[in-house]
This record gives C-alpha cells, sequence and structure tokens, in this order.
C-alpha cells in the first residue's frame, strides 16, 4: 500500500513537483528520461530529503525507524555498484536479512537457508564473489538480496536494461513468482514488458505524474504517441516503437 | 609463499626489535637484577616496542576505517588534513611556550590532540556541504585543509625562536622514543577499543561497504554510524598523534597490502589489518635503529621508504 500526497523534492532543482497516487496493486513507472522516475522511487524509500506526506501501510515514512522501513520497502538500483568487490554471493544476499535481526548479531542459520535456497533457485554460486559475476549476474544477484530481504514493497529500477534476451525472460519468470503479497513496482523504458505485466500505469512527466488504474487505457496508439511524442504499434498484445 | 615470507620477516624484525639498537644486548644480562641491559631492555625498548605495535593497529585500523565509510582508496585519518591539524596544534603549543605538564599529560601534547580532533571535526561539519558530490570533494577538501595548515605552520616558524621551531621539526617527523608505560598503555586502550568497536559494527560495515545507499535500503541509520565510527577513530587516532606525533604511510597502504594478501570481503580483514599493521610498524622501528647507522632514521620516513617500493610492487604485480 503505496500513498503520497503532495511529493515535491529533488537535488539542486526540483524534480517532482505536487504529486499524488494512492495504489495497493502492482505498478509500473513510465516516462521519458530525466522525468523524475527515480527520484520518485528514492523518496519512497526516505533516500533523498522531500516535502508532503508518504505513507506505507498505514505508517508515516519519516516515523519508521531505519529497520522497519527495510522491511516495508525496497529499492533495486539499475544496476550493482559496489566498492568492495570482493563479498561472495552467500554474504551479498544474507545482507538482505539485516533489517531482520541486531545490528551486531551474527545472521542466523534460518537465514542462511533461506538465502541459500534463493540463489539456487536463480542459478547463481554461493562462493563466487560478486566483482567476478557478468552484469546480467550482477543484476539476478541484486533481485535475488531483495527476495531475501521479504519487503513489502519492492521497487525495480529499470531491471531489464543490462539484460540479454534469455536473462530478460528470467527476470520476467522471477517476477512472476513473486508472492501476490509483494506490491510490485517496476520503472522501465520496455513498453513490451510494461504491457505484458499488466500492472497499473504511473506516467510521470513535467514534475507530476498521470495514475491509469487500467493499463489499457494507457497502452493505446493515440496516448502513447501523446506521451512518448513518438508512433507507436500494437499488435498480439506486443509494443513496438516504430522507427522513423 | 611471498605472503608467508612477508609475514615471516615482519614477525622475525618485530621479535629482534628489543635486542637492537646503540647498546649491544646480550641474552643472559637480561636476567642479571640491576644490570643496565636490564634497565634498557624493560625501561626502554619493550615499551618502544609495544608503542610501535599499537601505534601501527591504531592507524592501519583507521585506514581501514576511512576507505571503508568513504569508499575512497586513497582516504586516511591523514589524507583528510588531520596530521596537519595536530602538528599545528602543537606547533602553537611551542611557540606559545606551553611546555608545562600538568596531571601528567604534556600540554604541547593536548595542543596536539586538540588539533587532530579539531580538523575531523571540522572536517564532518563541512563534508555536510560536499557529501552528495562524492568522496572525492572530500578528498578535494582534506587536501586544501592540509595546505592551509602546512602555510599556517610556516607562519609559525617566521615567530618561533630556533629552538622552538627544531622542536616542531622533531614533532613532525615523528618518533616512538618513549619515556615509560603510561604512553604505551594509552596506545593500547585506544587499539583495542577501536579494534572492538570494528568488530562489533562489523555488519553494518560490510554494508556501507558496497555503498551508502544499499546500507540504508538494508536499514542501517548511516549517518549515525558514520559519526560514530569517525569520532571514535579520531580520538583513537588523536591520542596516538599527541604521543608519537604523525606516522605517514601506515594508514594508507596497510589496508590495501592485506588486501592483497588475503583478497576476501572487507570485513573479515579488520583483525588481520591490525595485526600486519602492528607489526609493519614494529619492523619499521627495527630497522630505523640497525647499530650500523650513525642516527636513528625517523619512522616515518622508514615506512615510506620501505612501504613506497613494496606497495608499487603490489599494485603492478594484481591480483
Amino acid at each position: 500500500m503505496i500513498s503520497v500526497e503532495a511529493l515535491s523534492c529533488g537535488y539542486e532543482e526540483t524534480i517532482l513537483n505536487d504529486l499524488s497516487i494512492t495504489t495497493a496493486n502492482n505498478l509500473v513507472i513510465l516516462g521519458a528520461n530525466g522525468a523524475g522516475k527515480s527520484t520518485f522511487a528514492k523518496a519512497l524509500c526516505a533516500l533523498l530529503p522531500y516535502s508532503g506526506k508518504i505513507t506505507l501501510h498505514d505508517h508515516s515514512l519519516q516515523e519508521l525507524s531505519a529497520q522497519e522501513r527495510a522491511r516495508t520497502i525496497t529499492y533495486i538500483p539499475p544496476k550493482l555498484e559496489s566498492y568492495d568487490t570482493f563479498i561472495t554471493v552467500l554474504d551479498f544476499v544474507l545482507m538482505g536479512r539485516h533489517p531482520y535481526k541486531s545490528p551486531f548479531e551474527a545472521y542466523s542459520e534460518k537465514d542462511e537457508t533461506l538465502a541459500r535456497s534463493l540463489i539456487d533457485e536463480h542459478a547463481l554460486e554461493p562462493h563466487n564473489k560478486i566483482g567476478e559475476l557478468s552484469s546480467g549476474q550482477q543484476q539476478l544477484l541484486l533481485i535475488t538480496q531483495a527476495l531475501a530481504q521479504e519487503s513489502k514493497i519492492i521497487i525495480f529500477d529499470e531491471p531489464t536494461a543490462n539484460l540479454d534476451p534469455h536473462h530478460k525472460v528470467a527476470f520476467y519468470k522471477a517476477l512472476q513468482s513473486l508472492d501476490d503479497a509483494t506490491q510490485k513496482v517496476v520503472i522501465t523504458h520496455d513498453l513490451g514488458l510494461a504491457y505484458k505485466l499488466g500492472y497499473e500505469v504511473l506516467f510521470v512527466q513535467d514534475g507530476t505524474a498521470e495514475h491509469y488504474v487500467d493499463h489499457n487505457t494507457f497502452f493505446t496508439k493515440t496516448n502513447l504517441k501523446r506521451s512518448y511524442g513518438v508512433d507507436f504499434s500494437i499488435e498480439d498484445g506486443i509494443v513496438g516503437v516504430v522507427y522513423g | 609463499m611471498a605472503k608467508q615470507l612477508f609475514i615471516f620477516i615482519l614477525l622475525a624484525l618485530t621479535l629482534l626489535s628489543p635486542f637492537i639498537g646503540a647498546v649491544d644486548m646480550q641474552w643472559q644480562s637480561l636476567f642479571e637484577t640491576g644490570s643496565l641491559e636490564q634497565a634498557i631492555f624493560f625501561d626502554l625498548r619493550l615499551p618502544r616496542l609495544l608503542l610501535a605495535f599499537f601505534a601501527g593497529v591504531i592507524l592501519a585500523l583507521s585506514g581501514w576505517l576511512f576507505q571503508t565509510l568513504f569508499r575512497n582508496a586513497l582516504m586516511t585519518p591523514f589524507t583528510l588534513g588531520i596530521s596537519g591539524g595536530a602538528i599545528l596544534g602543537t606547533g602553537i603549543a611551542v611557540v606559545l611556550g606551553l611546555n608545562l605538564v600538568l596531571f601528567g599529560v604534556n600540554l604541547s601534547a593536548l595542543f596536539g590532540f586538540a588539533g587532530a580532533f579539531g580538523s575531523v571535526l571540522l572536517i564532518l561539519w563541512l563534508s555536510r556541504y560536499v557529501s552528495h558530490r562524492g568522496s572525492n570533494a572530500l578528498l578535494l577538501l582534506g587536501i586544501a585543509l592540509s595546505f592551509f595548515f602546512s602555510a599556517a605552520l610556516m607562519v609559525l616558524f617566521s615567530v618561533a625562536t630556533a629552538m622552538q621551531s627544531h622542536a616542531i621539526l622533531h614533532y613532525t617527523m615523528g618518533s616512538l622514543s618513549t619515556l615509560g608505560y603510561a604512553q604505551v598503555l594509552a596506545a593500547a586502550v585506544m587499539a583495542l577499543l577501536l579494534l572492538l568497536v570494528l568488530l562489533r559494527r562489523r555488519f553494518e560495515l560490510s554494508l556501507l561497504a558496497v555503498n551508502d545507499e544499499h546500507a540504508r535500503l538494508k536499514g542501517v541509520d548511516t549517518k549515525r554510524v558514520t559519526y560514530y565510527l569517525l569520532l571514535i577513530s579520531s580520538l583513537a587516532i588523536g591520542v596516538l598523534i599527541s604521543i608519537t606525533g604523525p606516522i605517514g604511510f601506515v594508514g594508507l597502504i596497510i589496508p590495501h597490502v592485506v588486501r592483497k594478501l588475503y583478497p576476501r570481503a572487507n570485513h573479515e580483514l579488520i583483525i588481520p589489518t591490525a595485526l600486519i599493521g602492528g607489526l609493519f610498524l614494529a619492523a619499521c622501528d627495527t630497522l630505523s635503529r640497525l647499530p650500523q647507522l650513525q642516527s636513528e632514521i625517523p619512522i616515518g620516513i622508514v615506512t615510506a621508504f620501505i612501504g613506497g617500493p613494496f606497495f608499487i610492487y603490489l599494485i603492478i604485480k594484481g591480483r
């Protein structure tokens, strides 16, 4: 459950201005480059200063402790950036369990069993070092860690941008296999994926956003043309850009 | 193999340390009560060895911590201008003629500590304005601060007497000579405090070693943890600098050397970094006092002279 009222935020200049949305359903966030999609996602995770009101599962974001926040919402960045590249896959996935223990305590055996089964499920090797993985595997690793975290809301920021078709399909399946209680938010430029997912649509533009509860009202040729300024074709459930 | 050899050399030089120096030391005379050798061994050389070891622990661990917290391979308390602040503080005390000892604490040492601690607070305050620009901006601030401190020191020199100038210069070179066990105890307490705090916080540090945003998304209050750890390490560094003066290079290179020797995750390297840092400084101290030398070489020069080429070798060789 995400509820946002009159959200304004940005870095040196304002990027989002007076944005509101309330939904308990899965969501795709669309919009041009620099429209403020990631800014919105980071505000939801309290990674940015903001004004306005953000409520997640009936709790004001500002009233949640750092650990409660991590149990409520998490964000998967477009790619893994780590200063320490020697961390093993197992240790990295285990970090997803940090919000569930005292900060000074070691990870429990239960945590390790969960992490190992998730690693196995996503065809990763627990003892590989994260710096040695391909970019596709690193993306999968970030998703695996977020699944271990079991937050009520998971935001995926351009999850397929670095993936080859094989890994894209793997990602799609991983997303589908997530249990329904988890609210999924997907930021993407991949309109084919967005259409196929069938989630509610939030289209971010000019600092604010339009919310389409039924994705079919967004994915029409005229609306896509109006939103992106280029022509699209929609055939057999596949959305594609018309070049030239 | 190279790893075992390196550690063997460090250990051998460390164990040799109390037997090396201007006075030849025989095993047997150690057990003659009241002998000169016994006094030199227990009152001069043993405390010196221990001070060198604990100083190495503090320097290496602080370097490791600063590199981890700022995720920058060049970050150490010294590159952030903290040693510059300590030297300036001591310089001011010397020029003001505050060569007093109050409650067993030398006032100029207290000024050195204040200088070190004050520059940490200054860096922390300044970092609030540049932290969003990444750690390189902070590094540049540290470099600017260092230049400012050394310019201020030059101004001090121009008003100092020849004797005062000599005293300041001597301090800037760093020294492990000690007058007894009180200072060793202070360094040991600080080294142990730093080690225990880092070990206790190793899970949060492992999350921070990925990046700040990552740690926050996993439920770490990164601002609070960062400030807390910087304050503890600055306390340790401030106390140390007030005892030994600034000793460069150990904090910068030891964490990297350890990472090359043991290619593991950062948070598993806390104890190896502490041990190798301590042994490295103790070994360098042995080399600075080889009997063939006409006079002792300042410790900071030995660390750079030995550590520099070895570090270059490690970088070129890669993993």
